[in-house]
């Protein structure tokens, strides 16, 4: 291996896990998430040294995030594109459980996580996991802070909701109490 | 502040999501690979260019009379023994119809045009070409 790409696996190591955490989140499948972020890392590859290496994380956060909506738009238009699926097709599948495609997530936070939209669980990643302020957060997706505040208050209060213990316990009989 | 802290206890098991083992792996392999594979042009480019060049040879050469299209205007006694003046003048016109043709269709295509060109229209055309001589005349003019 030469020296370049020697110094390119230090930085792939630092980054990998924020970079491939936030593409799991948002795509919530492991294998398109492991392929989003290796384009990633290849993205930055080709661009060499024209990001400094302060500025790496938030670029690899950046161009991770626009790449998951890229592949969500796609997958959506390829969802299209072959109709509404056949509603009994499930029942009629072997019983073979496929590996967890959440990379083992607790149940409930799958589903709590599943309440949200693409873009919202990006903002949960970066701001809860990432440790990212707001303004970063803003900084990286080009929006103001103001939206990024707005678009987290209302991720926060479903991701609550949808991970209250009453809610989970109570089943049919279930009552917030927030 | 309370429910911000239990969100983030909520939300431990997504921080403690790593990348799989092999990944850094999988990254330097397809770095690797993409250093060592300079973007090229497509074949298809190149054959292109050669047929452009070879145009412009045979451009160059019709100009300063290297090359005469337009037959020979004293036949060729090696040839005229089989052919006469007329039939030799029509295979040339062929062959530059045949060559114009090339050029122009591969000015437009990619390399399953070539394949096109070079698997069917450009043996078919020389083909017709000497068959319809031959079949003029085909044991020539003696």
């Amino acid at each position: 291996m030469n020296n370049e790409l020697q110094e390119f696996s230090t930085t792939v190591t630092a980054h990998q896990d924020p970079v491939y955490r936030l593409a799991l989140a948002t795509v919530r499948d492991a294998d398109d998430a492991q392929d989003i972020a290796q384009e990633a890392f290849l993205r930055l590859w080709r661009k060499g040294r024209d990001v400094p290496p302060e500025a790496v994380r938030p670029w690899l956060l950046k161009v991770t995030h626009n790449l998951c909506l890229d592949h969500l738009r796609r997958r959506q238009r390829r969802h299209l594109r072959l109709g509404r699926p056949d509603p009994n097709a499930l029942e009629r599948l072997p019983e073979i459980r496929p590996d967890p495609p959440d990379g083992g997530l607790p149940d409930e936070l799958v589903s709590a996580l599943d309440e949200l939209s693409p873009h919202a669980r990006s903002l949960v990643v970066l701001h809860y996991c990432e440790d990212m302020k707001l303004a970063e957060i803003a900084h990286l997706l080009e929006t103001t802070t103001g939206a990024v505040k707005v678009a987290l208050h209302r991720a926060r209060r479903t991701l609550q909701e949808a991970l209250t213990p009453t809610r989970v316990m109570a089943g049919g009989n279930q009552e917030t109490g927030t | 502040m309370n429910e911000d802290s239990d969100l983030r206890r909520q939300l431990e098991p997504l921080r403690r999501i790593q990348a799989p083992e092999d990944f850094t792996a999988r990254v330097i392999t397809s770095c690797a690979l993409d250093s060592h594979t300079p973007h090229r042009r497509p074949v298809g480019t190149y054959l292109r260019g050669a047929v452009r060049g070879l145009a412009a040879v045979l451009a160059v050469m019709l100009w300063t009379g290297r090359l005469d299209l337009s037959g020979p205007t004293e036949p060729d006694p090696a040839v005229t023994v089989a052919y006469n003046a007329d039939e030799i003048s029509a295979a040339w016109a062929e062959l530059a119809w045949t060559i114009n043709l090339t050029a122009r269709v591969l000015d437009h295509s990619g390399s399953q045009t070539l394949r096109d060109i070079f698997d069917d229209r450009l043996p078919d055309a020389i083909n017709r070409s000497l068959m319809s001589t031959f079949n003029a005349n085909p044991k020539g003019n003696s």
